[in-house]
């Protein structure tokens, strides 16, 4: 059993990486009765995904990827790779490896001591293990700090030495616990890309921890929204982001506008989506929605804030909604601006290039109908 | 890396060897037996004495000897955990081979080398023999004396006075024969009554700094001035004036002292009960009497035909008060819980 | 809806069988190891006690401790708890100026800091006396003072010597696992430097601090041998069970005392970990920072430094005493040069002498493994029963050497039976196999190991397990983690481990005494019958034989460790 796992995930090439959470649950018992951590989770990872568990703190995502870690054990449920159960596999015997959002780095073992540190347990010739260290290594460009210690690297650098000491493994499943909440902004989406480049090169199966909604966008196949220890949406980051199934999953992928509203009509039917006319405050909209909503059944309306565009006058949109500027920000691509108006309270954007406008001036919020999205008001986690 | 597995082999490595070296060495010593056989021997001497006494006994009958020193309580305490682990009791005082016979723990010899001894000096039923004897005495610092304006005490009550307050050093009884003993000294002086000597020890209390663990003590604190009188045996004062301390002096009260026999006894479950009677025959004999001068050994050997050793003190000269050997040893336990509970932890200490 | 309830039945039985993560069979395995160690060591001995300490004359001597005999009890807590005080307080420091300060002469101060963990029981009482007594060569001789060193002040000054330099190990090794980032965060927020020691420095160590009170105060309470020699009219409860045990032979009583005297160790104890697990400090993280620069601020320095220098003053002046002693005739009596004293030690022969060195070479390494796989185990794999395993194992400090050494007596001096059939033959006594050695190599690690344990469980605390569990993703079983990982990153810990195993073993003398036998001869009892017998000039020359053989074998030892310590950064 250990020599054909070690071989296996020695051996590139072989069946990688096909993962699959069955239901699992993880129930933690305390004083004052059980606290949920993880509820009846499913997720089916084919190989060479690139999945994103996303969420909130406290929502679970750890303790999911601790679980297929082996470093928590399901109370319920089972975890298979390539169709086999492996709760009965211990932490270290398991295909995987991970980097942790502290590095984790030995500090008394120098940069390549830390890249060959696995390898070594493999009992592997040692000139296997320098050479595959040293690829390690200048695959991350960091073979000029072989002999350094940890504590003479920066930040960036401590990043890529755990990075290298995971991969080196050549795992069928590499797990990522926030690995880039430590690095400066600049670095981080410099390493996302990295990180991807590398795991798309290397074919392997990665599931990766995060509460930063733009590295799940950027980095992912698939995102797994979690809440309060249950999947509230799983799919393509295009999906998540614009056919979310819930508010909280809107929200928490960065949504700032709700506009309540009524179905009216269910217009036409999709797999994926249906169209209704809604009526709302602002008069009956032709809206697309989540599929399955009834005539009658109360919704909200979501309106991204870069299609809620801020004029100083009509434009003659279809949709305009008079409002008064609260507040605004401006990043040089674009001015965001806090709205006050009938409907309530707006979040809404200009070019950067555009005149800025002043607070308490009386504007025009453009929608644009297309980016219009219905979800029922009250499924779903609230935030 | 390589250098932390290195260490942990050498560690490996080292307590391996270094198990199996006791057991080799252990084996070796059993299996190299000489045809004399061997003796294990409680030596309830001190030190230097046991060995060589030990030394001398193996070197002339090619018996292997070994020892353990262990004060006679402690020989006791073994005695009825480990039976059988010695063959042979030597020293302490006949009060304690007494309760050792009470408890049947030892083998009645008459060792025809103690047939010249005094009738003081063996029991008639042969379950012990004096090799030794010795007397409470008062071994004062003279230096510390004559600070106090005092002479040497020449009485148990001079030791009651308030100039002494905690200058007084006593063996605990507990642990040290001659606390025990000065303490049935005590209850002979008082006729027998038992109460009166706590109630003397209880009016001691005071000037007591520190009730030790070993007879000997007092006097080292006599010596170095810590105490001014120590309650202790001639020989052990004589002792320390030989070592070193020579500012110290032995002074008898007048009332009369207690004395000590110190005792051979065979034991019951010996494994090597011909050699422990050989052990015993030899110890008793002039040739073994006459080497206490040498050890030195202060205590006076109590074969009449022995040389007695240059500064040991002269028992003869010594008021004794009458000793009844079966009494002491009966009324030790009745003394000790007395002291523990009466005189030692009473607030006048304070 | 029956469907429903019919599945959270099926998973209320899987949580039962599934808590934690799958432990590796290694664990396991250690787990069962450990237990049989402990069940050996301190499990049947002190059973055997508790039989002993509630019969009928055992609850006597308890009822007697509570009330007639009350004083005994409060004056060995008092002794106890000015021990922990001042041993962590001098340790604090002098970790701190280790730490924190740089200075020339570094190194020398940190083997004397360490010395007094090698003197032989007796040997810095007597010293002690002979210095500070009421003709002390320093208080008589120098400042013509009549001091009375017996009694309190003799025995908190020779205790908090003798254990000082556990809270200085374990503070000092907990100091250099903080992260430096945290005085530089302090600094910059406007902490001045006693601000900074105070509210910064000292809570980051209160697991060490705490762990070195718990063992100073338990080895304060239960310390025999000073008592003894200059514990005075002081009573202590030690001594009362000595006296009772070599005295009258009185097992029952001895031990119903030892129940009174376990109480405060185990009250103390439970304490100490509510605290700690309160307390818990991460600070090794893996993810690294530079190293602790040097304060220079002189408001604190200066008192630290004069502190840790008076207090290393005393030190080197009570071993100097003693080496001085061995070679006069009688030190601040007679200080004519001698040799007889090494003379009488050549006569006493080196059966001793080889005997002591081997089965502490045999015990050390084999406590200092036990500390660790309690340690591991209690930390890393069973944080709920963990603690059970902690307390027993401490037991190994907390139960007086006297009453150990008895049980052991008790127990292995007849074969063990289960059921009728001989599972172990007799190990104790002169007929016992190995002629008693085991018995006693077993003594030392019972005794050895409680100190190390703390420290390592401390150690333990400090390091991220997330620095373990990287090993462990990475292929690593849990026991090459704890060997290829921990174990470098925690050298601190285990040099006052193996030290502290060592110097146990060299100076343990109460819990033998009713072991040695006639084959295996033990180098402290031999020191103890020349301190009984006044002889201070054989058991100084004794006792320094004995320190410079312990500093022979702590120097190789921690060699080696240096060698696994020396590719840390």
């Amino acid at each position: 059993m250990k020599s054909t796992m070690s071989e296996e995930s020695t051996t590139k090439g072989t069946v990688a990486g096909a993962l699959t959470l069955r239901n699992i649950s993880k129930v933690y018992p305390g004083k004052k009765g059980d606290f949920t951590a993880v509820q009846g989770t499913s997720l089916d990872i084919a190989p060479g995904t690139f999945v994103t568990l996303l969420g909130p703190s406290g929502c679970g995502k750890t303790t999911t990827l601790r679980m297929i870690a082996g470093f928590e054990q399901p109370t319920d449920g089972d975890i298979l790779v390539d169709g086999k159960s492996i709760l009965d596999v211990t932490a270290d015997k398991r295909p995987m490896s991970m980097v942790f959002q502290s590095y984790a780095l030995f500090p008394h073992l120098t940069v390549s001591g830390n890249v060959e540190f696995g390898l070594k347990l493999k009992k592997m010739s040692k000139a296997e293990c320098k050479q595959r260290a040293d690829a390690a290594l200048k695959m991350m460009g960091i073979e000029e700090y072989a002999d350094r210690y940890p504590n003479q690297l920066s930040g960036g650098q401590q990043q890529r030495v755990a990075l290298a000491r995971a991969l080196v493994m050549e795992p069928k499943i590499i797990l990522f616990d926030e690995p880039l909440s430590n690095l400066d902004a600049r670095l981080r989406v410099k390493m996302r890309g990295e990180i991807r480049q590398l795991q798309q090169k290397l074919g392997i199966t990665a599931i990766f921890v995060t509460h930063d909604q733009s590295e799940a966008l950027t980095m992912a196949d698939v995102i797994v929204v979690m809440s309060a220890g249950k999947v509230e949406q799983v799919g393509t980051p295009w999906e998540i982001y614009h056919r979310p199934v819930n508010k909280f999953v809107a929200s928490f992928l960065g949504t700032d506008n709700f506009l309540k509203g009524k179905v009216a009509q269910v217009v036409s039917h999709n797999e994926k989506d249906d169209s209704y006319l809604l009526d709302t405050d602002l008069g009956q909209l032709s809206v697309r929605g989540v599929s399955g909503l009834t005539v009658g059944q109360p919704v909200s309306i979501l309106i991204r804030a870069e299609n809620l565009t801020v004029h100083d006058q009509s434009v003659g949109a279809h949709l305009e909604i008079p409002a008064t500027i609260a507040s605004s920000a401006f990043d040089g691509e674009a001015v965001h601006y806090e709205l006050d108006s009938k409907v309530g309270h707006l979040t809404g954007s200009a070019p950067g290039v555009s005149t800025p406008l002043h607070n308490n001036d009386s504007v025009v919020c453009a929608v644009d109908e297309e980016g219009l999205w219905a979800v029922p008001e009250s499924a779903g986690a609230e935030d | 890396m390589s250098n932390y597995k290195l260490a942990l082999r050498l560690i490996a490595g080292i307590s391996g060897v270094a198990m199996l070296v006791p057991m080799a060495a252990c084996g070796g010593s059993s299996s190299a037996k000489s045809n004399a056989g061997s003796v294990s021997v409680a030596c309830s001497q001190q030190e230097d004495f046991c060995q060589a006494m030990t030394r001398a006994f193996s070197k002339e009958t090619g018996i292997k000897t070994t020892y353990v020193r262990l004060g006679a309580g402690e020989v006791l305490a073994r005695l009825a955990t480990n039976p059988g682990e010695f063959d042979v009791w030597a020293g302490g005082q006949a009060e304690n081979h007494l309760l050792a016979q009470d408890k049947g723990w030892i083998e009645n010899y008459k060792s025809s080398a103690a047939s010249n001894y005094p009738t003081d000096y063996k029991d008639p039923s042969g379950s012990w023999t004096g090799f030794y004897t010795d007397s409470i005495a008062f071994c004062s610092s003279k230096s510390e004396l004559k600070k106090k304006n005092l002479k040497a005490p020449t009485s148990w009550n001079d030791l009651l006075s308030p100039t002494l307050k905690k200058s007084v050093g006593m063996p605990h009884p507990a642990t040290a024969g001659v606390g025990y003993m000065a303490m049935y000294t005590q209850a002979v002086l008082h006729n027998g009554d038992e109460q009166q000597s706590v109630n003397y020890f209880k009016q001691l209390n005071p000037n007591v700094m520190q009730y030790s663990k070993s007879a000997a003590t007092g006097t080292e604190q006599a010596g170095r001035g810590e105490v001014t009188v120590a309650i202790a045996l001639d020989s052990d004062c004589e002792k320390a004036i030989q070592a070193g301390y020579s500012d110290l002096v032995t002074t008898y009260p007048k009332e009369g002292t207690g004395y000590e026999v110190g005792a051979v006894s065979v034991l019951k479950n010996a494994h090597n009960k011909d050699n422990a009677k050989k052990f015993t025959d030899w110890i008793l004999g002039t040739k073994a009497q006459n080497l206490y001068a040498g050890v030195p050994s202060f205590a006076a050997p109590t074969n009449p035909k022995a040389t007695i050793g240059k500064n040991v003190p002269n028992q003869n000269k010594v008021k004794k008060v009458k000793w009844d050997m079966r009494k002491a040893a009966d009324s030790r336990d009745t003394f000790i819980k007395a002291f523990e509970s009466e005189v030692s932890s009473s607030k006048d200490a304070k | 809806m029956s469907s429903a309830s019919s599945v959270s039945i099926s998973k209320n039985k899987s949580k039962g069988r599934r808590r934690g993560p799958r432990k590796s069979l290694s664990v396991w395995i250690v787990l069962a190891i450990v237990v049989v160690a402990l069940i050996l060591l301190l499990g049947l001995p002190v059973f055997k006690l508790l039989q002993a300490g509630f019969s009928a004359q055992g609850r006597v001597a308890i009822k007697q401790s509570f009330t007639t005999d009350i004083d005994t009890f409060v004056h060995s807590i008092v002794l106890g708890l000015l021990v922990g005080v001042f041993g962590t307080f001098i340790g604090f420091v002098c970790a701190w100026v280790q730490t924190f300060v740089k200075f020339p002469g570094k190194k020398v101060l940190h083997w004397v800091t360490l010395l007094p963990t090698i003197s032989p029981p007796f040997a810095a009482a007597t010293a002690i006396i002979t210095l500070f007594g009421k003709r002390g060569i320093i208080t008589n001789g120098l400042l013509h003072l009549e001091t009375n060193i017996y009694g309190l002040p003799g025995l908190l000054m020779v205790l908090t010597m003798t254990f000082t330099p556990v809270a200085y190990l374990n503070i000092k090794g907990m100091f250099e696992n903080l992260d430096p980032s945290l005085f530089e965060a302090a600094s910059s927020l406007g902490s001045s430097p006693w601000h900074t020691l105070i509210h910064v420095t000292i809570p980051m160590v209160l697991p060490a601090m705490l762990s070195s009170f718990l063992v100073l105060f338990v080895e304060g309470i239960a310390d025999l041998a000073n008592p003894l020699v200059i514990g005075g009219d002081y009573r202590v409860l030690a001594s009362q069970i000595y006296f009772a045990v070599a005295g009258s032979g009185d097992v029952a009583t001895a031990a119903g005392i030892s129940l009174v005297l376990l109480l405060p160790a185990l009250t103390v104890f439970l304490i100490q970990k509510y605290w700690t697990d309160k307390k818990s400090v991460v600070t090794v993280t893996g993810k690294p920072t530079g190293a602790i620069k040097p304060v220079k601020s002189p408001t604190v320095v200066v008192p630290m430094m004069l502190v840790s220098l008076l207090w290393l003053l005393l030190v080197a002046t009570i071993y100097l005493t003693l080496l001085v002693g061995g070679f006069v005739k009688i030190l601040g009596v007679d200080n004519t040069w001698t040799w007889e004293h090494f003379d009488f030690i050549q006569r006493l022969g080196s059966d001793a002498v080889a005997t002591t060195l081997l089965m502490t070479l045999v015990a050390a390494p084999l406590a200092a493994l036990l500390a660790l796989a309690i340690a591991w185990l209690v930390v890393r794999h069973l944080p709920r029963f963990g603690g059970v395993l902690d307390l027993w194992g401490m037991l190994g400090v907390a139960v007086p050497g006297t009453v150990l050494g008895l049980g052991f007596a008790l127990v292995y001096s007849q074969p063990i039976t289960v059921f009728g059939v001989d599972i172990l033959p007799p190990l104790a006594g002169g007929l016992a196999v190995g002629g008693g050695a085991i018995a006693i190599v077993m003594v030392f690690i019972a005794r050895g190991d409680p100190t190390g344990q703390q420290s390592f469980i401390a150690a333990f605390k400090q390091i991220n397990p997330e620095v373990e569990e990287a090993a462990v993703s990475l292929g690593a079983d849990p026991l090459t983690t704890v060997r290829k990982v921990t174990l470098p990153l925690m050298s601190s810990a285990v040099v006052t481990a193996v030290t502290y195993a060592i110097t146990k073993s060299m100076t343990t003398i109460t819990a033998i005494i009713f072991i040695t036998t006639p084959q295996t001869k033990v180098m402290t009892s031999q020191i103890l019958d020349e301190v009984d017998a006044g002889r201070f000039g054989n058991a100084f020359a004794y006792s320094s034989l004995l320190i410079v053989l312990v500093l022979i074998i702590l120097g190789i030892s921690n060699l080696l460790l240096r060698q696994l310590n020396r590719s840390k950064g």
